[in-house]
């Protein structure tokens, strides 16, 4: 398969996923599965991929567990500003990378946030979502009207850049995502074929990194259990930086 | 990519001299070395070929440097905004509107805009293109907001945001408003009600003769809602961009055969140092979902 019938037939393996009630990771996996069954070459392109980014360290000096993150100011799904400095006054915060709402793995970690946003707001602390695209494409990415938290349009990559945290995707990668299906550069409104490295940051209220997943290999996403558990840990020592979830 | 990366590839694609490039960035070759290796590996290719003396910037070197210039702008401009949004307090921002744009489309995105900002005071005025142009490279407006259907001069940056069809707009008793759409044909030799400050005039007027129609113009106003009362009246039909808020008794047809149209764009001067006000306003459109017309902008 080598036409967009990728995307589309993706599209009910991530529902189907999503509603499987497996642990994320599991989830995750059904859609690298179906990857791998619908298209051998464009599963090995991504292990190309990914294992050059990784050789290479991408994302290496991302903030690390007891470095500060940098404030970022960044419109929301309704255009309201949002600044990490403001949600720090009201306690920890999750901050989770996202590629945008094409990537069914973003979708997933998407869902799965939401399912533990009632448990990380009654820990005291906010989940937010950061990706590049219009926020016209957030409702395809949480497709959830009571909107669990708010997902912010960070254009042009400006604050993953400023992270260390943008990664370019070459031309025979670029080729392949826009032949499943994947129109980038018209979600992201440029065509510099940047993207995040999908990370979570959790950040305790002092404004440091407290635990973080960064990961290239886009199909492996933060341990939702590990965030909740850094959760529970920094409620009772807010100080200690815990062990990171990397 | 790491912006230590960036810093270092600009330096080096700007000096072609590892040794310059090295003390510019005021670290040593060993370690600029490195990390353009670092970069190198990471994007897949050689960003550079080093020849005796001389470096030069590679295929993939050459094609990536513009974009990680844009990097380097979009981090800064991260950090500036994250920076001056505490002191973007009574900033006034000053935008030039072309009058014959609606405000329907626009206002949403404004509301919207300024409730996010409240430190942001929106003047908006308007005026005819001619006059808007010679406001923002006087300084005078910041932003202008342009519907303008020729070619926008090299000195502006134009974002294009929208763009909108023009009907006619006829007496609801006409002969035509029976129709579900007008040709252009079908307007021939009717009475014209003109609005002076139509930028499309020319370009409409050409089509028109082109297809042997004749337009008679039987009153000219300034103002629309002078244009629109006469309409109303019976006094002839008028050409209009689709958003107008147009009186409910007269009837709205789309002109076919041709189709006129015209892009919406927000317009900066080039080149200019702009206010993080103004950065503000432009990010914010692109990442603004424009309803109704057709979208344009797709960030």
């Amino acid at each position: 398969m080598s036409d967009n019938s990728i995307s589309t037939a993706l599209d009910a393996t991530t529902a189907a996923a999503m509603a499987s009630g497996k642990p994320l990771a599991e989830r995750l996996r059904m859609v690298a599965t179906h990857v791998r069954e619908l298209s051998p070459p464009f599963a090995t392109a991504v292990d190309t991929f990914v294992g050059r980014l990784n050789n290479a360290e991408a994302g290496g000096r991302a903030p690390k567990v007891g470095e500060a993150l940098p404030n970022f100011v960044l419109p929301d799904q309704v255009g309201r500003l949002v600044s990490l400095a403001a949600l720090l006054e009201q306690g920890p915060v999750v901050v989770a990378f996202l590629r945008g709402h094409w990537c069914p793995y973003c979708r997933i970690t998407a869902a799965a946030l939401a399912e533990i946003a009632e448990t990380t707001n009654a820990l005291g602390a906010r989940i937010v979502a950061i990706t590049p695209e219009s926020r016209r494409y957030a409702p395809q990415l949480m497709d959830d009207p009571g909107a669990a938290f708010p997902i912010l349009a960070d254009i042009d990559n400006g604050y993953a850049i400023s992270l260390n945290l943008a990664i370019w995707v070459d031309e025979a990668m670029s080729g392949l995502i826009a032949g499943a299906g994947w129109d980038i550069p018209a979600y992201q409104g440029n065509a510099a074929w940047m993207l995040p490295i999908p990370a979570v940051f959790l950040i305790g209220s002092d404004g440091v990194v407290a635990a973080r997943h960064v990961n290239p290999d886009y199909r492996e996403r933060a341990d939702i259990e590990a965030i909740i558990a850094s959760l529970q840990e920094l409620a009772t020592h807010p100080h200690t930086p815990n062990s990171a979830t990397d | 990519m790491e912006m230590q990366q960036v810093r270092y590839f600009l330096a080096l694609a700007r000096d072609l001299n590892f040794t310059r490039a090295a003390e510019a960035c005021n670290v040593t070759q060993p370690a600029l070395t490195r990390a353009i290796q670092a970069l190198e590996a990471e994007l897949g290719g050689r960003l550079f070929h080093r020849e005796r003396n001389q470096t030069h910037l590679s295929d993939l070197g050459r094609l990536m440097l513009p974009y990680i210039q844009s990097i380097q702008a979009q981090a800064d401009a991260a950090r500036m905004r994250a920076k001056s949004v505490g002191r973007m307090k009574s900033v006034e921002l000053k935008i030039a509107a072309m009058c014959t744009l609606s405000p329907t489309l626009l206002s949403d995105f404004i509301v919207n805009f300024q409730r996010a900002h409240d430190g942001i005071e929106l003047n908006v005025t308007d005026g005819a293109a001619k006059q808007l142009f010679h406001q923002l490279s006087a300084g005078e407006r910041e932003l202008g907001v342009v519907g303008y259907p020729g070619e926008i001069d090299d000195r502006f940056h134009a974002l294009p945001l929208y763009t909108e069809r023009f009907v006619a707009v006829l007496p609801m008793g006409h002969r035509l408003a029976n129709q579900k759409d007008v040709r252009i044909t079908d307007l021939d030799n009717e009475p014209y009600v003109n609005r002076i400050n139509c930028e499309m005039a020319d370009f409409a007027g050409h089509e028109f003769a082109k297809h042997g129609v004749q337009v008679r113009v039987v009153f000219r106003s300034e103002r629309d809602d002078w244009v629109l009362g006469m309409i109303r009246s019976g006094m002839g039909w008028g050409f209009f961009p689709e958003s107008c808020t147009f009186p409910r008794d007269v009837a709205v047809r789309p002109l076919v055969e041709p189709e006129f149209t015209r892009t919406v764009s927000l317009v900066t001067v080039r080149g200019r140092p702009h206010s993080p006000a103004v950065g503000a306003f432009v990010k914010a459109a692109r990442a603004f979902t424009w309803a109704g017309a057709q979208a344009l902008c797709a960030a």
